[in-house]
């Protein structure tokens, strides 16, 4: 199992895969938990996605996209500033080009059921693996994410634990709350290790292309 | 998948990253529409009192479209509110659709070029909905243009349309959450400017740094849709945020 790392200047290229991804959004974020979001046919976008993001998409062995994440630089419009100042606390939203911002978080686990030696789902820490390394890559220190306590919980028994901008705040249906994730050498290996893996699991989609 | 396709669609998507007003974002459409072989596009939003339309019909049509509040007869809307994924409509094999009125208001549109097409539906949230058509006057869409490749390609197109014109063009708060209404701290930090108060008197008055009071303005400013915090005042105002 690997990622593929999707930058804007190559989605026509890359426009099945692209089309895979947002099907996948959408059979998770709209008709599993139903959220308010615009939603055409299989897909689904917002307006984060017109923002140039990057795209981190989990493949399974068999070549399916089976995980997403979305990245975006904190130096344009975020969700957290955006969308949720509600749970900044009162304190300023980051605004720097060390920082990403990473949203729409999903592994579709009924595609998976590999479970890591501890009750993880391994797929879910292969995606983590890959946006500390798109996060390095990128030269960003931290990750900075809206997310929600269940989510928070996952994080924490991945050993990738967030660290909170303000305490959690009622969002909908949920409970959500933002913080930073740990993008260093030290966090991105002991991810490996819980992932069971030895080395990077983000590829770039035009080496694939190259090869095949 | 056809390399020309990629370029198309890799063309459309640079160049509506920095589309900013209705006029650019219409420019952008229609190249995309000549490329894919179409001749007109309409993107028609349903959501609050005002439609909102971005298209390159001829205006004599579109002005005469809302006059008789044709989107409410219009059978490609209709059915647009209630089918999921792309269909088309219109062309010379297809039986007639509707009642008289809507028969009448085909052959209408027929007279101003507008025969047949392809059209995506958009769920927008909140029961509200868009729709990105592609439209000919050539009097039958040909089915080769339908192909499963290509259904993704136009529903993409389509969605990205939307997203990018809702991100630019629209009151940022429109299509959000709870949360991005005016937090207390904005509509004070407002109600001050509107008293005539400068940011450093708004900071000894509420007790906050400048920087503090700037950022809340800001983002006030950004969730109002205005272009700057005197228009955001305005704005406010005019909706009753700061009474």
């Amino acid at each position: 199992m690997h990622a593929l790392g999707l930058h804007a200047p190559q989605f026509g290229r890359h426009r099945e895969l692209l089309a895979a991804m947002y099907r996948l959004r959408r059979r998770v974020f709209k008709d599993r938990l139903d959220w308010s979001v615009s939603v055409s046919g299989e897909f689904e976008l917002d307006v984060y996605d017109t923002l140039g993001p990057t795209y981190l998409i989990l493949m399974s062995d068999g070549g399916e996209p089976v995980g997403s994440v979305r990245l975006l630089p904190t130096i344009g419009p975020t969700m957290l500033a955006d969308t949720f100042p509600v749970l900044l606390g009162g304190t300023l939203a980051p605004h720097d080009e060390r920082i990403l911002e990473s949203s729409r978080f999903c592994v579709d686990t009924r595609l998976i059921a590999e479970q890591a030696p501890n009750s993880l789902n391994r797929a879910t820490l292969i995606l983590f693996s890959a946006m500390i390394e798109a996060a390095r890559g990128a030269s960003a220190e931290s990750i900075v994410t809206v997310t929600d306590t269940r989510m928070e919980r996952i994080l924490r028994r991945a050993g990738w634990p967030l660290r909170r901008i303000a305490a959690p705040q009622q969002v909908g249906s949920t409970m959500a709350v933002a913080g930073f994730l740990d993008t260093s050498e030290q966090a991105l290996h002991r991810m490996y290790e819980r992932a069971d893996i030895s080395g990077p699991v983000l590829l770039s989609p035009d080496l694939l292309n190259a090869a095949a | 998948m056809s390399p020309v396709v990629e370029c198309i669609l890799q063309e459309f998507i640079d160049s509506i990253q920095t589309a900013s007003s209705a006029a650019e974002f219409e420019r952008v459409a229609t190249r995309l529409t000549q490329e894919l072989g179409f001749q007109r596009f309409a993107y028609l939003r349903l959501t609050g009192d005002t439609p909102m339309l971005i298209s390159s019909y001829p205006k004599s049509w579109t002005s005469r479209y809302f006059q008789l509040g044709y989107q409410q007869l219009d059978p490609v809307v209709r059915r647009a509110r209630v089918e999921r994924a792309m269909f088309s409509w219109g062309g010379e094999g297809s039986a007639p659709v509707g009642n008289r009125e809507q028969r009448r208001f085909f052959d209408e549109a027929a007279t101003f070029g507008i025969r047949s097409g392809v059209t995506v539906p958009i769920r927008v949230g909140f029961g509200r909905m868009a729709a990105f058509t592609l439209a000919t006057d050539d009097g039958d869409v040909r089915p080769e243009r339908l192909v499963a490749d290509w259904k993704d390609l136009v529903h993409i197109v389509g969605l990205y349309f939307h997203s990018h014109v809702a991100a630019r063009l629209d009151v940022p708060s429109a299509d959000q959450l709870a949360g991005s209404e005016l937090t207390q701290r904005e509509r004070q930090c407002l109600a001050w400017t509107a008293q005539g108060k400068t940011v450093a008197d708004i900071a000894v008055l509420v007790q906050i740094a400048p920087r503090t009071v700037v950022f809340h303005l800001e983002n006030a400013r950004r969730k109002l849709g205005a272009a700057s915090i005197a228009q955001c005042v305005a704005e406010a105002l005019r909706r009753g945020l700061l009474s």
